[in-house]
């Protein structure tokens, strides 16, 4: 038998108990938690001069949590200018039902809202262009996808494009960038400024997976949507199902990677 | 016996309890940092305590469901 815990804030029952099993918390608590966690970091990208913000709007649970945290903080420090920015790779049976739950949650919170489709910028959708090709849609979308992104948000005059990736996103990132022997990918700092390339910034880049989703449940901002017919032939489902496993067995594992970027990120510039 | 419903639809029965629901996760062989549980229809922790017929349904954070 074990104690069972109460919220460690107002001993309230809780909803959440960290896998590292340090913190309990309920559900107003868990929902203060990841907003104060969250709004430095706007506050963070605000103070660095970031104004007019396109967020990358997919209608799934990371960006529609990340839609909700902006909506929220925009109503007490109203600093940026928004749109959300809804990308239609055409992917039949899949992305009809993202983008329904994209425009319910964006008329939501009256945010303006823009959708692009692979169609119109490349004269093919996304199932074109893996026709002969699906074990390799992943790697044939994520390039499309940027490029999209890219086009769309300077079209909408955007200084920097928020998304919704989480701390398991990038740990996954790093790790598979590794796997392939990409340096080059792994030293490049998105949030960087580029010639030519609008800065990327990713606000829930240290909250686990599991806290963006109980945030959106909790929220109202979760929909359950269909899973990407293509998602299952990624090698990141081997990554992502091996990090997790260490991550429970070794809480700190995914946020150790993060913290192993960043220190290179930080040598090159001393170097 | 507790109920547990997994994202796949199907339906595990495990013992009489009690149990914590961890535990119970483990057993299954399933990721507990990789899921979110409800009980009737309410979100819960992972360190609670369930026994008799509490059917706990089980939500991948990853994919939905
Ligand atoms: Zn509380």
């Amino acid at each position: 038998m074990c104690a069972f815990h109460h919220c460690d804030v107002c001993g309230l029952a809780h909803v959440f108990t960290s896998h590292d099993n340090k913190r309990h918390l309920c559900s107003s608590h868990f929902i203060s938690d990841i907003e104060s966690r969250v709004f430095n970091e706007f506050s963070r990208l605000s103070v660095a001069g970031y104004k007019r913000v396109i967020i990358a709007f997919s209608g799934g649970k990371d960006s529609s949590a990340l839609l909700e945290l902006f909506a929220r903080y925009q109503k007490i420090n109203p600093v940026f200018s928004i749109t959300a920015l809804t990308i239609d790779e055409g992917i039949m049976g899949y992305r009809d039902a993202c983008i329904e739950a994209a425009v319910t949650l964006a008329n939501k919170h009256a945010f303006e809202h823009t959708i692009l489709s692979f169609s119109n910028l490349f004269s093919k959708t996304l199932d074109d262009a893996v026709k002969n090709n699906c074990g390799r849609a992943c790697a044939i979308c994520g390039p499309m996808r940027r490029k999209a992104l890219e086009e769309g948000a300077g079209l909408l005059g955007a200084d920097s494009v928020a998304t919704g990736h989480c701390l398991d996103d990038e740990a996954q990132s790093i790790l598979m960038n590794i796997l392939r022997g990409d340096g080059q990918k792994l030293m490049r700092n998105p949030e960087k400024k580029r010639e030519g390339l609008i800065p990327r910034v990713k606000p829930l880049r240290l909250l686990h997976e599991r806290e963006v989703t109980l945030y959106a449940m909790l929220t109202g901002s979760y929909s359950i949507l269909p899973p990407c017919p293509y998602a299952a032939s990624a090698v990141r489902n081997e990554v992502r199902s091996l990090l997790n496993s260490l991550e429970y067995k070794h809480p700190g594992s995914l946020l150790r990677l993060i913290r192993f970027q960043e220190s290179l990120w930080s040598n090159r510039i001393k170097n | 016996m507790v109920h547990l419903s997994l994202p796949d639809l199907t339906i595990i029965d495990t013992g009489p309890g009690p149990s914590r629901l961890r535990d119970l996760l483990i057993e299954n062989s399933i990721n507990p940092y990789e899921v979110i549980l409800t009980k009737n229809s309410e979100i819960v922790p992972d360190d609670l305590e369930v026994a008799g017929e509490d059917c706990i349904r089980v939500i991948d954070v990853v994919h939905g469901g």
